[in-house]
Parts: structure tokens; sequence; C-alpha cells
């Protein structure tokens, strides 16, 4: 205990977020770059991060339209997201490891994933979620914010092995008002651990808008009372969420210790497909969103640089199209497990009311109620 | 190319049921892959449906505006080589011969909750110890979600069922104990007796709901009257005879006169909303008229009928028929109607006592137009006759109001010339 230094006090104001989120590509395409967050990525980067978005929102399409079709039991749309989720992960090292929510598509098209798996996952199949160390990817958390004390004691495990990774904990605005959050961040701090915490504000935690969620000036406010630094990007902005997210990982992996990002952005389409947004939001509101489209901007700068043309244009909407019917392929009919296992693998000993419920659902299924398919 | 029936899904999680707003698709139009065929407004949200399969639309099996339940085919096609199947094989499970219907999947726990959630009611224990059949906190009795289904399948009421599950749970075993007794004393199955069960889904749903609602909101009276159309008759045989572009039967020479019948008597042009304490007496005239088609009742609606001439309204008839024959109708042309027709003298019979339209105010019912002997100047004579019928709601008008536009419509349908005065 006695030998063990005491960090230092950070400067409180060294810790503040702008106001102004850090915007690098501006709504028209132009590119203004910035010495506090510089950019370092080749024409090969670039082209590989728009491939990303592209193939984001038209897998984004897809799923929707299976669950439309009663194919998937829900599914929460990225649309308006992908700026946020692909330039954040794309910041990452591939020994980096992401704890998302489960609104992450994008992000786990970086990281490599499959996204038959996550699609299979809101189909309710033997076949869901992935090995969460194939791509350190961690499991998408339905409940919220229990993934951010997941990212916290997976970087304290790091800290303590001396392995060399960084872990960034994926959330949203509706989950800083969460009791998990607050002790992520905390402990984050205390034990001073290389994880980032990037929130997506996309401004609703279902109907429930950031301005009734904090009092705080801004999201990224928070983190200077955990003695963090905030930081703020436009979410809309790929190369800004890039820029801002590397500069907090290569932090984190010097030793500096976490800190928090706040992306702005705006979720376009309803919560979930079980949720109506026109019942709390204006048309407005959702027009203001449609100019600052993160792709479009993106596509102006690509453009401009000769790295898209239209026949580039062609080639990856073929493929995304070829990957959304195979997707379709993968996921359309995919039989259901036994629905009785649903009571294997929890308790060694089921207790008495468990092995009550299974009779029920064995009663049920023995009189029909399940048909073949759903078995 | 084979038929492939798609069924209403679960758009929400756990919802059971959603109502067909719209069709964006008719039948004979080619979709493709997820495109877009129809609205559905479920509890959580109006959504667009994408089409699962690629192909020719065949049939809509649902009428707009009516409520399906998850699991119910709503839309055939005929589907094109690669449908939507291409290389993994998968098909629709559980469909293809007709009217066929396998459970409903995701009936979950989120529509219906466990009543008694994490762990057992007290609550409904002790309700029990009162007497009464336990129940949930709205107070509907505590069963599963497929034992309530299971109930409403075989028709059994679940607040009569005597539970024996613990807390008061109304089981599988004790629904099938109700329905046994219930509908068959002897013990033997139902399907031994020849009865068979048909649900009752679509069309026919509407219909049934409609007019359950008319009988019981609506204190009905009727009056008929029997009138000599002979001269109805012949002003149709000169219309037909001096024109070409339309056919006037003599139901669009009825209408034309109920228009007029309704300028004069506006009462029976209302709706009496008893929630709001009000008549609403409508200055338009928006006809319902009854029409038999293959998927059963409807009754499409033409609108702005005071403005429409004879001839007009015959166009009108004859449209509408086509468009209701080939399921082509909008919802918007099946509702709005505020006075209906019933021209059930198509199907041989004489008269009748028809349901009102609800919420329409009276509805006239035609019936067949059949010679018939008559004394016309005191003597017999063999003249058309046609009974005619009002059956009205007696809340917005009496006998004397109702009467007085029946026999205005009776004169006008003898002496046709009476119209001229009106023009």
């Amino acid at each position: 205990m006695s030998d063990r230094t005491e960090p230092a006090v950070p400067d409180a104001t060294s810790l503040l977020p702008p106001m102004r989120p850090v915007q690098l590509l501006d709504e028209g395409g132009e590119l203004h770059e910035s010495d506090d967050f510089p950019l370092d990525l080749k024409d090969d980067d670039l082209a590989a991060m728009h491939r990303f978005m592209v193939l984001a929102r038209r897998v984004d399409r897809q799923s929707i339209a299976l669950q439309r079709q009663g194919q998937l039991g829900v599914y929460a749309s990225l649309l308006g997201q992908e700026a946020a989720q692909v330039g954040s992960a794309y910041a990452l090292g591939p020994s980096d490891w992401v704890f998302p929510t489960y609104r992450e598509l994008g992000s786990a098209l970086v990281r490599g994933l499959d996204p038959e798996h996550l699609l299979h996952s809101f189909r309710g199949t033997w076949l869901g979620d992935h090995d969460p160390h194939e791509h350190r990817f961690g499991l998408l958390s339905i409940p919220i914010a229990t993934q951010a004390l997941h990212a916290v004691g997976f970087a304290m495990a790091a800290k303590l092995d001396g392995a060399d990774f960084v872990t960034a904990s994926y959330f949203g605005d509706g989950a800083t008002s969460e009791g998990d959050v607050h002790e992520a961040l905390n402990f984050a701090a205390v034990f001073d651990v290389p994880c980032v915490f990037f929130v997506q504000n996309n401004q609703y935690a279902i109907s429930v808008p950031v301005s009734e969620q904090t009092r705080a000036p801004t999201l990224a406010h928070k983190a200077v009372g955990y003695g963090m630094p905030g930081y703020r990007c436009d979410g809309n902005d790929v190369l800004a969420t890039y820029a801002v997210m590397r500069h907090a990982v290569d932090r984190a992996r010097r030793g500096e210790g976490p800190s928090m990002i706040e992306a702005v952005t705006y979720r376009r389409e309803s919560h979930t497909t079980a949720d109506d947004a026109t019942r709390y939001r204006s048309e407005e509101e959702l027009a203001e969103w449609v100019p600052r489209d993160p792709l479009t901007r993106f596509e102006t700068l690509l453009e401009g640089r000769g790295l898209l043309d239209q026949d580039r244009k062609a080639e990856l909407e073929a493929e995304v199209d070829a990957l959304a019917l195979r997707l379709r392929e993968e996921i359309y009919d995919a039989p259901h497990g036994d629905p009785l296992e649903l009571f294997e693998h929890v308790y060694v000993s089921p207790p008495a009311s468990y092995e009550r419920q299974r009779e029920l659902l064995r009663g049920e299924i023995d009189a029909g109620t399940y048909t073949d398919d759903a078995r | 190319m084979r038929t492939r029936h798609f069924e209403l899904p679960d758009l929400g999680e756990g919802l059971t049921e959603g109502t067909i707003v719209e069709w964006v698709v008719d039948v004979g139009d080619t979709v493709a892959v997820d495109d877009v065929v129809a609205r559905v407004e479920t509890a959580k949200a109006l959504v667009d449906v994408p089409c699962p399969f690629a192909g020719e639309v065949e049939a809509l099996h649902v009428e707009p505006g009516s409520e399906v339940e998850v699991g119910e085919p709503i839309l055939a096609i005929a589907t094109t080589e690669d449908a939507g199947e291409s290389g993994s094989g998968s098909v629709l499970v559980g469909f293809g011969t007709g009217g066929e219907r396998k459970s409903r999947r995701r009936r979950g726990a989120s529509a219906e909750p466990s009543p008694s959630p994490g762990g057992d009611g007290g609550a409904s224990a002790s309700s029990s110890a009162n007497g009464h059949p336990p129940s949930d906190p709205s107070g509907r009795p505590l069963a599963k979600p497929p034992v309530r289904k299971l109930a409403k399948d075989l028709g059994v009421d679940l607040g009569k069922v005597e539970p024996s599950g613990p807390d008061g749970v109304i089981t599988r075993e004790d629904v099938h104990a109700a329905s046994t007794s219930s509908v068959d004393t002897q013990g033997g199955e139902a399907d031994r007796e020849g009865v068979e069960r048909i649900a009752v889904s679509g069309v026919r749903k509407r219909i049934a709901e409609q007019v359950t609602r008319s009988r019981l909101e609506i204190p009905e009276a009727a009056s008929w009257v029997d009138c000599d159309v002979t001269e109805t008759m012949r002003l149709r045989e000169e219309l037909n005879a001096t024109q070409e572009e339309v056919r006037v039967s003599p139901l669009a020479i009825i209408l034309r006169v109920v228009v007029e019948g309704l300028r004069r008597h506006p009462e029976l042009n209302s709706s009496f909303d008893a929630e709001a304490g009000e008549i609403h007496r409508h200055r338009r005239i928006h006809l319902g008229v009854a029409a038999q088609t293959e998927r059963g009742l409807l009754v499409p609606v033409l609108r702005d009928a005071e403005q429409r001439t004879i001839l007009q309204l015959a166009e009108d008839l004859q449209r509408t028929a086509e468009r209701a024959r080939e399921g082509n109708l909008e919802p918007g042309e099946l509702t709005g109607s505020t006075f209906s027709v019933s021209n059930f003298g198509s199907f041989g019979v004489d008269g009748g006592s028809p349901v009102i339209n609800h919420p329409n105010g009276a509805i006239l019912g035609v019936g067949r137009i059949a010679e018939r002997p008559w004394v016309v100047d005191g003597e017999l004579s063999v003249r058309s006759v046609c009974q005619l019928s009002l059956v009205f709601d007696h809340r917005i008008c009496d006998g004397a109001e109702a009467g007085g536009f029946l026999r205005f419509v009776g004169d006008c349908l003898e002496r046709p010339a009476l119209l001229l005065g009106s023009l």
C-alpha cells in the first residue's frame, strides 16, 4: 500500500469536451483537417470505410424486410449511424475488443463478423451469435448498459495481464442514465484501465429524447466528473469519428487511461421494428437530418478525389445486393431449435419451478401449439 | 410456377393481429422480392410490409380495413422460378393446400403476459377462495396464451371454465372438459357428429362484427310497401332504347329516387352518435350499395350521389360491380356511406328485413320485381310489382318520417313523372 503512488488529480478544464462536436468533413463533403485530431488514412482505407458503410446500410434494409416477413423476431435499425459505427470501429486495432449494443451492425462488419450471425440471433436459432474471441467482438447486449461493465472488467484484466489491447465500450444516450454506466465509468477511471467509452447519441432512448435524459451540458461532460476526458464528434462524419476515436484509443494504449466520446448522430428509423417513431417525433425533425446523411457527404469527398465513380458504385451495389440475397437465403425459414432447449444449459440441478415450466411447455408442444418449423 | 401464400407475420414483438390498411398491389401485378405489397397497422405501428416472394399477385385474401390474425394468409403469389428460394430451397412450411392454417408462432408471452410473472400470485389464489374464478388485474381469467387460443378455437368462454391448475390457472384439460360438456353432452367428438368447424376470418368476420354491432346498438324499426313499378320499368326501357353508353338497371332509377327522398327527409341520411349525444345529419349523400361478390358481401359506396343523374348512377353501379368482382375496390370505396340500399331482389326473393349498415341511420331493401295481379282503376291487371322495406334507427326519427320517405320512394316508382318535379 505504501509504495502506491497517488495519481495526480487532473485539471478539470483539460478534460472538458468542446460544445461543438469535432467535424472534419462538413455536410457538403468538404474536408477541414484538424491538428488535434489528425487523419492517417490512405485511399484504400477510405474505400474500405465507404464499403462498410454501404454494406451496413444494405444489410440493415434487408434485415427490416426480413422482420416484416416474419423471419426475425425483431430488428434494431442503424440507419443514419453508419459513420459513427464504421468510423469508430475502424480506429481499433486487430487486438482490441468491442463490447457492442444490439444496434451495432456497422461496427460488427468492420470487425469482420458475418452479419448472418447477428441475424440468426434476431431470428432466435442455434446459429445465433458468434465466438467473441474470433473477431474480438462481444455478444450483442440486449439489456441496456451491461456491456459497459464487461468492457471495463475486460480492460482491468488486460491491465493485470499486461496484455496489449484496448476495449471499446459501445452504448447509447439512454444507457448513460443507467447505474451500470456510472459504475463502469467510475471503475475505469479509478483503476485507470485502457477502455474507451463510445456513446452514440442518436437522440432517443426509444421515445425519450436526450433533453429528457440528462441535465448535463452534453453527454461527454459526464466524463469530467469521473476524472477522464470527454470528447465530442459529429457522429455523421466518418472521418471525425475515426480521428477522435483513434486519439482516444491511442491514449488508452499508451497507458493514459480511459476516456469517453459522444458521437452526435441520429437514429433515422424507429427504435426497433416493434416501434413507431412517428408517435413521438416530427417529420420536420427527421427531415433536418436527411441532409446530414453520413454516406452522402463521404461519397462527395470520395468522388472529388477520384476514388468513387459510377462503375465503382455499380460494382459495390452488385456486391451488397448479392450479400443481401445470401443473407435472405440463409435466414429465410432457418429452423429454430427445440423449444425445450430453453431449459438446458442453465442449471445443473434445476429448481422445481423450472421443472414445472418445462413440463408445461412440453405439454404445449405435445398439444401441437408449436408447428414443426418452429422446432 | 407455384402459388405461395404470404401469411401475416408478427410485425411487433408478440403481436397477435394486424389490420390491412391498404393494398399497394393489385391482382395481376408483378412483384419482386421485398417489394412493398401492403400497409398494415398493428397495435404498435403502421408499417409497409414487403413481399417475400417474386411473381404475379394471384389473390388478395383480405379486404382493406379488416383485421387479420398473425399467421393468416393475406396474399397469394404465383411465383416465378427464382422466387426468393433459389439455392437454399427454403419453403414456407405449413402451407400449400387451401384453407389449411398452421398454428401461430410467437404468440408470445409479451402479447399476453403471464398473469403472475416471476412467481405465483397470492392475490389470485385468494380471490379464488371467494368463490369467483381468479382473474388477472384486468379481470381476465387466468390462462396461458396457448390455452386462450385453444379456448378461442373451440369457442369456449374462459370466464365459465372451472380452473384446476395451481393458483386458479385454467389448463388445457379444463378447456377441453368445458368444450366437451358444452358442445356435446354425449361426450363424443363434435367432428364425429358431422360438425365442420370453420374459422371466422376475413370478410366473413368483418360482416359478422358489423351486423352484430348494428343489431346490438341500433333500436331498429321496419316498414314496407308494395309498389307497382310498371312505369319505372317502362322508363328504364326508354332510357336503354335511347342511348347506348350504359345499361340502366331498375336499381339505378331506384337510387335516384332514394336520393330525392333523402333530400326531402334528411333525417334518414343521419347517424346517431350515442357517445356524443348527437345526431349527425349528413349534407352529402353517399349511398352504400350491398353487392354479393366471390369474397362475400361488400358494400361499395357511391359518393355524392346527390350530384349524379340516373345514367351516371347506372355507370357508377356498373363500374363498382366490376371492380368488386375483380377485387379491386379501394378501402375508401368501401367506407363512409350515409345510407345503404340492399338489392336482395337479385336473389329472387320478394322481401326482407335488412340489417342497418352501422353507423347509417337506415337501409332500404329492394325485393324482386315480379309480374303480379294488381288493381288499377278498379280493374284487376298484371303489373310489375316490387316490395320495398325500410329499416331505420328509431333514435334518429319516428314512423312518420320513415313512412313519409318510404311512401315518397314508392310513389315516385309508381309514377316516375313525379321525379321531374324535382329537376
